[in-house]
């Protein structure tokens, strides 16, 4: 394949394994509403039943709330997944920033718990969606997240907050990291690739590092520009 | 009063008899059916439901396809489509406005939210029967 066609050749690997996830996630979700109106029909059942006429209609009635606490949370991992694989359906598209996060950092929380990492997001309301690479906006953004988890020992904070620029206007993504950290983030082969998909996104990425106490606070901003923005 | 007639169209047949059985508790008139062929030949022989709840990723004959074949034949049946379409991703060619579905559910759905979607669909109608 000519060079110029490898760019082409990435887009269409990505859509590739867009669509296996999508397929696999559509699944699931057929298989947790099967398990779902099951646990739902025993449920409805037993309180047709009279009382107390099987010795373990108590321990049934509670079990089932637990099965369906855990559908439920599956059901909203899938949701997520099912977002994050049709994200890769169309190279550039109209989304919204906290939604295409949303859906990463749900796939990063297990990875956080095992670091013993705290995972905050808070979104600004009515942001305006924006015109560009959803996927490519994920991958630029486990990027910075993965080696930030991977640079810290435990009981650190990683907090992102996205909200409107008022001198631009444009989107921005700050991430700050706090806790100990036993490597620096920015040694990552991740964080490498960063400028390229920065160039392609459009957008800029600045860091500071200050010290509050004995803590290193690092602020990463991550800003899509004004040539990113704009409805489709 | 008569109950209100519900069709259940979706080709996983564990899901489609057990949310029948369970909106059968809850008083309504439920049928299950597993492939569109099906839901549209029970349509056509005047076995008129009030809704049908329809999967839209269904083998042969979407579910999309199908909702222009009821909404054809009668405009006055409600259609709540039960998806499992990925969220924060516009659910392209559910036009509401254009193919005329009442309403879209993301499967796994709570019985609680398919009844009332239900009820607010007869409501639309109206003809609230329950």
């Amino acid at each position: 394949m000519e060079p110029q066609n490898g760019e082409r050749f990435r887009e269409l690997q990505l859509a590739y394994l867009g669509k296996l996830m999508a397929g696999l996630s559509h699944d699931f979700k057929n298989h947790l509403a099967i398990i779902r109106e099951s646990s739902g029909l025993i449920e409805d059942l037993l309180s047709l039943e009279e009382s107390a006429q099987s010795p373990y209609s108590e321990r049934f009635k509670k079990i089932l709330p637990v099965i369906t606490e855990r559908i439920s949370q599956a059901a909203e991992m899938c949701r997520f997944f099912s977002g994050f694989a049709h994200r890769m359906d169309h190279p550039r598209s109209s989304f919204s920033v906290p939604e295409v996060l949303q859906e990463e950092l749900s796939l990063l929380l297990r990875f956080a718990r095992q670091k013993q990492v705290e995972l905050r997001s808070s979104y600004e309301k009515d942001l305006t969606p924006i015109y560009n690479d959803p996927s490519l906006l994920q991958f630029a953004f486990f990027c910075i997240i993965w080696p930030a988890l991977e640079s810290f020992s435990k009981d650190g904070r990683i907090s992102i907050t996205v909200k409107k620029l008022q001198q631009d206007g444009s989107i921005a993504i700050v991430v700050k990291l706090e806790g100990s950290r036993v490597k620096a983030a920015e040694v990552s082969p991740w964080h490498e690739l960063l400028p390229e998909i920065l160039h392609k996104l459009e957008a800029d990425l600045s860091q500071t590092v200050s010290e509050e106490g004995a803590e290193e606070i690092v602020m990463i901003i991550f800003s899509l520009g004004n040539s990113a923005l704009g409805n489709i | 009063m008569s109950k209100v007639k519900v069709l259940v169209v979706d080709d996983e047949k564990d899901f489609a008899t057990t949310l029948a059985e369970r909106l059968n508790i809850r008083g309504f008139e439920t049928t299950a059916v597993f492939c569109t062929e099906d839901a549209l030949a029970l349509i056509h022989a005047r076995n008129i439901p009030d809704v049908v709840l329809l999967d839209l990723k269904m083998p042969r004959m979407d579910g999309m396809e199908t909702l222009k074949e009821i909404k054809k034949y009668n405009p006055a049946i409600e259609v709540i489509i039960l998806t499992g379409h990925g969220a924060g991703v516009p659910l392209t060619g559910i036009d509401r406005g254009k193919h005329g579905a009442f309403d879209c559910v993301m499967k796994p759905a709570d019985i609680n939210e398919l009844t009332v979607k239900i009820n607010q669909a007869m409501i639309k109608k109206g003809n609230a029967k329950i």
